[in-house]
């Protein structure tokens, strides 16, 4: 198997608060890995170190070393970087523009030229996450009157267009039904044969369904890495034991 | 107590909401009256289209095109100056990181706006007056030319403040989406904040331009207040500078003091007719964004 990413004694404090503490991580190519734990662990943290926007606080502190295919990631440009692991928000942020302007953004930026391949790759991903039927009619029609869970399912359109390696999601179901958050799992399912995906969630069945690994972080530590099969049944350290029994959370 | 308190504040703040519209009324039925009594002497087409303006003469000409075309003129050459420095300024400003400079930079502007018209009047007189008299050989270098630049000057920090504030606004909101995309800070102002900012420009100029038209002591120092039909490097002169010189010495209900005060109606009407037109464009806009 191979490492996607790999985190080593990874630190990152804000401020005076320490955030992460000597984080070590991997993580598998195409496989889901889910990171869980109670509020304020660092999960959402641990996702910003990891595509560096974190550095876009100018008090964060960041030590430690993440290796992207084998190569840090301070050593990559952060625009190639950014466009290779893209992020998903918890809150969907659609751009003030038109559907197919949203996706069309970044993909003019990355050098995406002529309005065929450009509608030629909107499409397919707009296809990929379910919405294209929904909205094929109204391209062009603002994207904010789209409702919350075809807004969210567009925003990972929007971060699939630039052809990610990995998908980092910050609780991409939090805000949506049931519905929806089917729609979405199901899509997850499906990239990853494709993407290496990150997913932070605080819904533990939804961990279950969707994960091929499941990381267990507990104030800004990581308590213990394992197969989401393994994590459920029989997990190692005690902290896991205690917060699936509801112990705490 | 408490209830009669309470009945007391509502009502004086509807009457003091409904005083200040009455103001705007009277303003308006003011000047009109003041003003229309002309028309029973010269044609309203006549004024608005003559080009001659001698109204103490034996056989007055009271024609008022040449000023309205200057206060016009020079305002679109402020706004020329001004728009595309303004955007920028509030582009780059509500892209700043350093809070610190940023407040400065702000407080620059508000000291900018502050400064006394007549002080720019000084100014355009000493710095853009000569330069333009050195540099382009003119006879003399008050000139619409440097009406609108010592203009665009004093537009500028309103220009900019109104235009910074929805554009820093949506760099907040929309900065981490953007930049989770791989695409850099340029390309978010260029094609997304700028874009998005559309009304807020608008508006800033509008506003912009109507200050411009009724500016009259910064104007009246530099443009050469010649009646005469304006030219970019020649003289001119605008309505508020043309009331602001002759006021003093028209007599009272003469013919020369109501032309003034028609000229005062039309630069009035065109102004409420800018910001009307302002109102229907950003209903346009919004309602086509939500």
């Amino acid at each position: 198997m191979n490492d996607h990413l790999s985190l080593k004694s990874l630190n990152v404090a804000i401020g005076s608060a320490k955030i992460l503490q000597d984080v070590n991580l991997t993580i598998f190519q195409n496989k889901v890995l889910a990171v869980i734990g109670p509020s304020g662990c660092g999960k959402t943290t641990l996702l910003r170190t990891i595509n560096r926007l974190i550095e876009e606080e100018s008090q964060a502190r960041v030590s430690g070393e993440i290796l992207f295919r084998g190569k840090s990631t301070q050593q990559i440009p952060l625009t190639k970087l950014r466009k290779d692991i893209g992020l998903v928000f918890q809150q969907p942020l659609p751009f003030p523009m038109s559907i197919y302007d949203n996706l069309a953004y970044a993909l003019k930026y990355h050098g995406v030229k002529g309005k065929d391949s450009l509608t030629e790759i909107i499409e397919a991903n707009l296809k990929l996450c379910g919405l294209y039927e929904e909205v094929k009619d109204h391209l062009f029609m603002s994207a904010l009157k789209l409702s919350g869970g075809q807004q969210q399912r567009l925003c990972i359109a929007r971060s699939l267009c630039v052809e990610p390696e990995v998908l980092l999601m910050d609780e991409p179901c939090s805000s949506l039904d049931i519905h929806n958050t089917k729609l979405i799992e199901d899509l997850i399912l499906k990239l990853s044969a494709h993407y290496t995906i990150v997913i932070v969630t605080h819904n533990l069945q939804q961990a279950r369904r969707i994960a091929d690994y499941t990381a267990f972080f507990l104030d800004g530590r990581l308590i213990e890495l394992n197969t989401t099969t393994e994590f459920f049944t029989s997990p190692r350290a005690e902290a896991s034991k205690q917060y699936l029994e509801g112990l705490f959370g | 107590m408490n209830q009669i308190l309470e009945k007391l504040v509502s009502f004086l703040s509807r009457l003091f909401t409904a005083l200040s519209a009455i103001l705007l009324f009277l303003v308006i039925i003011f000047i009109a009256r003041e003003s229309l009594q002309i028309f029973r002497e010269v044609n309203f087409f006549d004024f608005i289209s003559g080009i001659s303006w001698n109204p103490l003469a034996r056989e007055p000409k009271a024609g008022i095109l040449p000023m309205i075309l200057g206060t016009v003129y020079v305002s679109i050459v402020a706004i020329l100056i001004s728009l595309p420095i303004g955007i920028g300024c509030a582009l780059e400003l509500a892209a700043l990181e350093n809070e610190r400079l940023k407040s400065f930079c702000t407080s620059v502007l508000g000291v900018l706006a502050g400064i006394p018209s007549v002080i720019y009047g000084f100014i355009g007189l000493l710095v853009v007056v000569k330069f333009l008299e050195k540099n382009f050989l003119l006879a003399a270098g008050e000139s619409i030319l440097s009406g609108g630049i010592v203009l665009a000057v004093m537009v500028l920090p309103y220009i900019v403040s109104s235009a910074a504030e929805t554009m820093e606004k949506s760099y907040k909101q929309y900065k981490e989406p953007s930049l989770a995309l791989g695409v850099s800070k340029s390309y978010m102002l260029r094609a997304l904040i700028l874009p998005n900012a559309k009304g807020a420009i608008l508006t800033a100029m509008i506003l912009a331009f109507s200050r411009a038209m009724g500016e009259t002591m910064a104007v009246m120092m530099v443009i050469g207040n010649s009646p005469i039909l304006p030219q970019l490097l020649g003289k001119g002169e605008t309505i508020p500078a043309l009331i602001a010189l002759e006021i003093g010495t028209a007599g009272l209900g003469s013919l020369h003091y109501h032309a003034l005060f028609s000229a005062g109606f039309v630069l009035m009407m065109l102004l409420i007719f800018l910001n009307a037109l302002l109102y229907l464009i950003k209903k346009n806009l919004t309602e086509n964004l939500h």
